[in-house]
């Protein structure tokens, strides 16, 4: 993970040198519409929850300081279904709904070096807090959050030259200048005070991105 | 020279056609339907207010029919219609004392059938008509009136009929059709003005003042009658009276297919039920303190009552609710014994054993200090009690009422508990009676009236097999605080985050600690190392009471801080610095001088 990390921002740092050339009509505002699996650190998720993943969905909205240089906000939402351990039985029964709620204040590098470049690798990272609740068969509910971090790094593909009529449209309706794909990997790490448990984990995502 | 239809002729004809349409359709608007209506019944009182307003809504051809009650009302027959009594002996037109009940005049055809004629002057007079009225199986008790009087009305015809009790039976001008009648207990059978009796014949003449002329095929014997006196005018066995009407086999009973029996329940149209039982009593065995012994007058009719041919019987209803009979009690084991029962010929009968069976309990359930109990459900259970407790399951007794399922709640998770079940038939029994005959429609009467009767106690079934299960909470993973934290240690301890014990240490953090930084500081590390004793104190019950009697000081201290005024509080806390303070200077003295 710390390798990828590191070849991402190898990558991305170059494109500071082009900053100065880039077009004065860029977009502003980078919207992400995504979604994948969240692969949480905790190490017997499993063994209660019955797979190793949780499905996500996130939204995050950022503002370009610069064509390379976004600063945003984001939220998600993870969740799975299991069981618990009935303690003096020592067996699992019940069920169990595990919520996670991520809220995400972050920067992003961008390595866009012209307006035609179609591949576009990016990273970032920030500040996390993590929401979760956890509703217990017959227990009622317990809720919370734990504040931590993120990183993030991926590939952004852009569409508009696949159909030049389309993201003319996009423009024209929506003002949206590009649309494009994203795939990325981020990883959390967000410890409950109280416990020290590391609500964090490996996601996969994959979405669009709309720059206006 | 052939002619060929102009367009004016063709014309022509559409014309007519169209109008003789139109005049047809105008026609079955005004007049009604061409075609005959199909015969309707019309109920009293189910489907009509009164036996009049049924009889003025009637067309040619319907029947009027009439539940049983007793019914006060002047009635008019009307041509082509029939009114009916459900039942001869409870369907009842009193004339309230005086005047007439059914008067049929102007030529009409009616007839009237199935009903007992009482208290009035006159039962049913006809007069002037010149078509047919039939008059059958009614019961004419009218006192000293006179039952029918027929005048000018020569179609008449009066068959299997009671006179009894009458001032007159029948007072008639003409040679009416006077057949299969009982004339008993009367002042005057027959007052006949015509002088000739060629259509009177097989009629029963007992006990009368004076009989008339009784016409061919008399008989003069007692009919034996079951009970006159409540109006049972059917033939007891040993009647002369049975099949002795006219032998002519259309007016054979239908409800035997034997010839005609003189009375009222004989011939094609007599009503088919027997006598409803009265007089039923029930009495709670005092010696076994679970039976009920019931007797009731016997039903003597000889269909239902008879030592020659097939025998009726009596059904037994019983339940636990007013007019509600399912009683499903095992009698003596016998499930057969659910309600109704089938007694047999014998006017007695004893509800035995009125004990419920005995559930079987299933395994428990168990969830956070909860078991869920499911059981079988028990022939003749009005109510189910559960015990439980963790050394005998006689500790704890509840009455969970009339359910198969339960969930004992307030548990304490990490012990066993042992859990039982018996069930239970309220005290008190609702009894009614019926009665059915040996014909072989086994047609059966109304119940009799509903009786009641309580046994000394509630009777109980045994004590069902014992489950052993023990309550237990669920441990979610990862193991997280809510978002205020809650007492793990004391949520393990007291079974429940619900605990009074638990929502009195977390009224005192929100209150007094969380407030300070200190407070902070110690509920932070509070919830570090609690989980894992928390886990630790499931996994090990046994020390549960001590880990409670620990806490004891705590909650007590909580209780009194968070529930007493404020004032009160810091007087308290005042008091618990005052009291610590001496005690810490000691100390601190001590250190200082050493061990001397």
């Amino acid at each position: 993970m710390r390798r990828a990390l590191i070849l991402a921002v190898l990558l991305v740092l170059p494109t500071a040198a082009y900053a100065s050339d880039m077009l004065l009509a860029q977009p502003r505002w980078s919207l992400e519409v995504k979604g994948g699996v969240f692969a949480p650190s905790l190490e017997n998720f499993s063994g209660y929850y019955g797979q190793s993943t949780m499905p996500e969905f996130a939204l995050s909205l950022a503002y370009k300081l610069r064509p390379q240089v976004e600063l945003g906000a984001g939220v998600g939402a993870s969740w799975a279904t299991g069981s618990a351990l009935a303690v003096s039985h020592g067996t699992l029964a019940g069920k169990v709904t595990y919520d996670l709620y991520p809220v995400n204040l972050f920067v992003l590098l961008r390595a866009v070096r012209s307006d035609e470049q179609r591949l576009i690798p990016y990273i970032g990272g920030g500040w996390t807090r993590m929401y979760y609740r956890q509703k217990v068969q017959d227990q009622g509910t317990v809720s919370g959050s734990a504040d931590g971090y993120h990183v993030r790094g991926g590939l952004q593909i852009s569409l508009n030259e696949l159909d030049e009529r389309a993201s003319s449209s996009m423009y024209s309706f929506y003002g949206i200048m590009r649309t494009s794909c994203i795939f990325e990997a981020q990883y959390a790490s967000a410890k409950e005070d109280t416990t020290s448990t590391d609500l964090g984990g490996t996601a996969y995502l994959a979405g669009l991105l709309f720059e206006f | 020279m052939r002619h060929f239809p102009t367009d004016r002729t063709i014309r022509a004809l559409h014309s007519r056609l169209l109008l003789s349409a139109a005049a047809f359709l105008l026609l079955v608007m005004l007049v009604g339907s061409p075609f005959p209506a199909e015969a309707a019944e019309l109920i009293v009182p189910t489907g009509y207010a009164s036996i009049n307003a049924a009889i003025a809504a009637a067309s040619a051809g319907d029947t009027v029919v009439v539940e049983p009650g007793t019914y006060q009302e002047t009635l008019s027959l009307k041509d082509g219609v029939a009114v009916r009594g459900r039942e001869t002996a409870r369907t009842v037109l009193s004339g309230g004392g005086t005047g007439t009940i059914v008067t049929v005049s102007g030529s009409i055809s009616a007839t009237i059938s199935n009903f007992t004629f009482t208290n009035a002057s006159t039962g049913i007079h006809v007069a002037n008509n010149t078509l047919s009225v039939d008059i059958s199986n009614n019961v004419f008790s009218i006192g000293t009136g006179t039952a029918i009087v027929v005048q000018s009305s020569p179609g008449t015809s009066v068959a299997n009929n009671v006179f009894s009790g009458n001032g007159v039976g029948v007072s008639r001008d003409a040679d009416i059709s006077i057949a299969n009648n009982i004339f008993a207990n009367n002042s005057l059978a027959i007052a006949d003005t015509s002088g000739s009796s060629s259509n009177t014949a097989y009629n029963d003449f007992f006990n009368n003042v004076t009989d008339g002329p009784p016409g061919g095929s008399a008989l003069a014997v007692d009919p034996v009658f079951v009970d006159p006196a409540r109006f049972d005018f059917h033939l007891q066995e040993g009647s002369l009276c049975i099949d002795a009407g006219d032998p002519n086999a259309v007016f054979d009973d239908a409800i035997d297919g034997t010839p005609n029996d003189i009375g009222a329940y004989g011939g094609p149209l007599a009503d088919p039920y027997p006598f409803p039982v009265s007089g039923l009593t029930a009495t709670a065995d005092p010696f076994t303190g679970t039976s009920i012994d019931l007797v009731w007058p016997p039903n003597l009719s000889y269909l239902v009552t008879n030592t020659t041919g097939t025998q009726g019987g009596y059904w037994v209803y019983y339940g636990h609710a007013p007019g509600v009979y399912d009683g499903t009690i095992a009698y003596n084991g016998d499930p057969s014994g659910a309600s109704p029962i089938d007694v047999g010929p014998d006017p007695f009968f004893t509800l035995l054993d009125l004990i419920p069976t005995t559930p079987a309990l299933g395994q428990p359930i168990w969830g956070n200090g909860s078991l869920r109990l499911t059981w079988t459900p028990s022939v003749g259970a009005t109510g189910y009690k559960v015990q439980y407790g963790t050394v005998s399951p006689a500790e704890n007794t509840i009455d969970v009422g009339n359910t198969t399922t339960y969930t004992l709640t307030g548990l304490t998770n990490g012990v066993p508990y042992r859990v039982r079940v018996s069930a239970y038939a309220s005290a008190t029994y609702y009894i009614a009676v019926s009665v059915y005959d040996g014909t072989a429609a086994f047609t059966e009467s109304v119940l009799s009236p509903e009786v009641s009767v309580t046994l000394a106690q509630p009777t109980e079934s045994g004590p069902s097999n014992i489950q052993v299960e023990t309550p237990d909470s669920l441990a979610p993973y990862p193991l997280l605080p809510d978002s205020g934290g809650s007492c793990f240690i004391a949520t393990a301890a007291y079974g429940s985050y619900e605990a009074p014990e638990v929502q009195a240490l977390r009224a005192f953090r929100d209150r007094y600690l969380l407030p300070t930084t200190a407070g902070r500081r110690f509920v932070r590390w509070y919830y570090h190392h609690s989980p894992a004793a928390a886990a630790l104190l499931n996994a090990h019950p046994a020390y549960k009471p001590v880990v409670k009697a620990a806490l004891l000081p705590a909650v007590a201290a909580a209780l009194a801080l968070t529930k007493a005024p404020v004032p009160l509080a810091a007087v308290m806390v005042l008091v618990l610095v005052a009291t610590a303070l001496p005690a810490v200077k000691r100390r601190r003295a001590g250190r200082r001088t050493g061990p001397r």
